[in-house]
């Protein structure tokens, strides 16, 4: 097990990318944790400056139009996002995996009934129906990791059970059942951890699409106003005229750290999919 | 193939309904009336917003059961009643949204063809000359591109070119108060209007097309026909575009026609940016307004044009495919 992980971070630790992606991740990581000792001021106070002032060494990234200092509110944001993006990634695995698990070991009509929910979910398009859920239940923070993850899980359940389908074919599997091992030992103690590497690549790229999914519903106006976050900062921005004031650093920096933490992420999946897939390492 | 194809339908019907039944649902499930979803709190009471009032309750049946009410609302909803518009009030959302969806889709499609387009050339390319410092890049960018805010990268155009060099319009579909002495004229006037919308859609597409061709273009490359092309000597690029790219199309088409109802969701984003007056600005706007019954058409039209692509998809594929056809 450890030599495993070993030889898996051999691997990851040869593209660049991965590891720069891990880095970008461990340092908005930092950010979120220290936020109350790294911001200079309190991001939800108004007027610690001039409205809209440019970048200065008071205010490295400027203020907004309600006189906020830009930075500590960039430094609280990465708070949102990594919460939203990785609990609802894991809410969403969860189920799909949970789904993949009994469609694809069991089969049948199971399986039958199981993929055609999961092709009813693919095609329900998601990013209007979180933000009508939004509307109606009030964008709190809980409210849009629960839809979020009911609503994510469909590509995970399907690639876990076409993993969990060739799976089954083995002779490995076919000698449990021949000593007599039950499905739940089976699926429990020997399946899941060979699709544990596939659970985890799709943690990651789910957290990608959350990530971006909250961002463009905070930047419709649909999120938590008691919690800042990128994506959000970027809505008032634009709500309160910044691009013709010419006040770039209120929406430029927020917009980057999205993208750069999604990036992060990106990264980090195809890293782990360089491990997972020895095609893909190139000769 | 008959059979394929109504599997897909019988999905689609599932979906739609199931859609229906989530919007529905949404308002009941909320304490209070649910009337108070259907009827405009904040706008002034007169007497056509009275006599309007009447109409609705009488029309979606506010006052009888539930079950009632559920077959009432599907009857609207299928014959186009969709209610009426709390933010362009006493407008019946049915119409409001006919009027926005064509700036939608022209933005939509005019990306969708030039991605399209260059994709393909982009991704053909890659895929012959795998493993190059061309395809690396692309490789790399695609990555990158998958996780980029499309409203930051439209911002990021509209600070730059229309705001710092202006030679682009701040937002807006047409020139407002300009009146069109041409049908030219008017037709320049949208493309112009349309450019930077386009361009940041067409960005965040654009790679994860050529991705995909070049993906499809590598697993046509192994087959036997393109090396009995090759030792033809046959020159590389006919190989390259009349023998492979060509067997990679159908994939590739299907891709496209697939994500077609993603990149709507996408507009939504870019739509808010250039103050573009499709339906994602009219979402947006219902969503700051509490504008419920849009923001429910908005959903329904929405899930129409997810499953319209989706199946102009299953049809091309079975069409154009003669291994999917003669099965």
């Amino acid at each position: 097990m450890l030599r495993g992980l070993a030889t898996s971070w051999k691997y990851f630790r040869k593209s660049k990318l991965a590891v720069g992606g891990l880095i970008i991740i461990l340092i908005f990581i930092f950010m979120a944790v220290a936020a109350p000792y790294l911001a200079p001021y309190d991001p939800q106070k108004s007027f610690v400056g001039p409205m809209f002032s440019p970048p200065s060494i008071k205010h490295p990234l400027g203020t907004d139009d309600a006189g906020r200092d830009v930075l500590s509110q960039i430094i609280y944001g990465s708070r949102i996002s990594l919460i939203v993006g990785l609990l609802t990634a894991a809410v969403a695995t969860l189920l799909g995996t949970i789904v993949g698990l009994l469609s694809g070991y069991f089969g049948g009509s199971l399986d039958e009934v199981l993929m055609r929910i999961t092709d009813i979910f693919l095609t329900i398009p998601f990013i209007p129906l979180a933000i009508l859920f939004a509307l109606y239940f009030g964008p709190n923070i809980w409210n849009i990791i629960l839809i979020f993850g009911l609503f994510g899980w469909p590509p995970v359940a399907r690639q876990v059970r076409s993993q969990i389908l060739s799976l089954r074919e083995t002779l490995f599997v076919e000698a449990l059942r021949a000593l007599g091992a039950s499905d739940k030992r089976v699926i429990f103690i020997h399946l899941l951890p060979n699709v544990s590497g596939i659970i985890m690549a799709n943690v990651v790229s789910r957290t990608v699409f959350v990530i971006l999914a909250e961002a463009g519903l905070a930047f419709l106006g649909a999120s938590d106003p008691r919690n800042i976050s990128w994506g959000m900062m970027i809505f008032y921005a634009l709500r309160s005229g910044a691009v013709i004031q010419g006040a770039w650093w209120t929406y430029i920096p927020a917009g980057l750290c999205v993208a750069l933490l999604a990036c992060g992420f990106s990264f980090l999946g195809h890293g782990i999919n360089l491990v997972l897939n020895p095609r893909l390492r190139g000769r | 193939m008959i059979g394929y194809l109504v599997r897909r339908i019988i999905n689609y019907i599932i979906v739609f309904f199931a859609v229906l039944v989530i919007v529905f649902a949404l308002p009941r499930l909320l304490p209070g009336n649910p009337a108070d979803y259907f009827i405009s709190t904040t706008f002034p009471i007169g007497e056509t917003s009275e006599l309007l009032k009447a109409q609705l309750i009488e029309r979606f049946g506010l006052n009888k059961t539930v079950t009632e009410q559920f077959f009432l609302y599907i009857g609207n909803i299928l014959s186009g009643y969709w209610g009426v518009s709390w933010r362009y009030f006493p407008k019946d959302v049915f119409t409001l949204i006919m009027e926005r969806l064509p700036w939608t889709l022209l933005i939509v499609i005019l990306s969708r063809v030039i991605s399209f387009a260059l994709g393909y050339l982009v991704g053909t390319i890659a895929a012959w000359k795998r493993g190059s410092k061309f395809d690396i890049v692309l490789q790399a960018l695609g990555l990158t591109s998958m996780s980029l805010p499309a409203f930051w990268l439209g911002l990021i155009l509209l600070t730059i070119f229309a705001f710092y060099i202006p030679i682009f319009p701040l937002g807006g579909a047409i020139t407002s108060g300009l009146v069109h002495k041409s049908l030219w004229d008017f037709v320049y006037d949208v493309l112009y209007h349309a450019v930077l919308p386009v361009i940041t859609l067409t960005i965040v597409t654009f790679f994860i097309d050529a991705l995909v061709m070049r993906n499809t273009m590598i697993e046509v490359l192994g087959e036997d026909f393109i090396l009995t092309a090759e030792a033809k000597g046959l020159k590389e690029r006919i190989v390259m575009f009349r023998h492979a790219a060509r067997n990679a199309l159908l994939p590739f088409v299907t891709g496209i026609m697939m994500s077609f109802g993603l990149l709507v969701t996408g507009a939504v984003f870019v739509e808010v940016v250039f103050s573009y007056p499709g339906i994602g600005l009219l979402l947006m706007e219902s969503v700051l307004s509490r504008d419920f019954p849009t923001a429910q058409g908005i959903m329904i039209i929405i899930t129409l044009i997810f499953i319209i692509s989706n199946f102009i998809a299953d049809l091309t594929y079975t069409l154009l495919d003669p291994r999917v056809r003669l099965r």
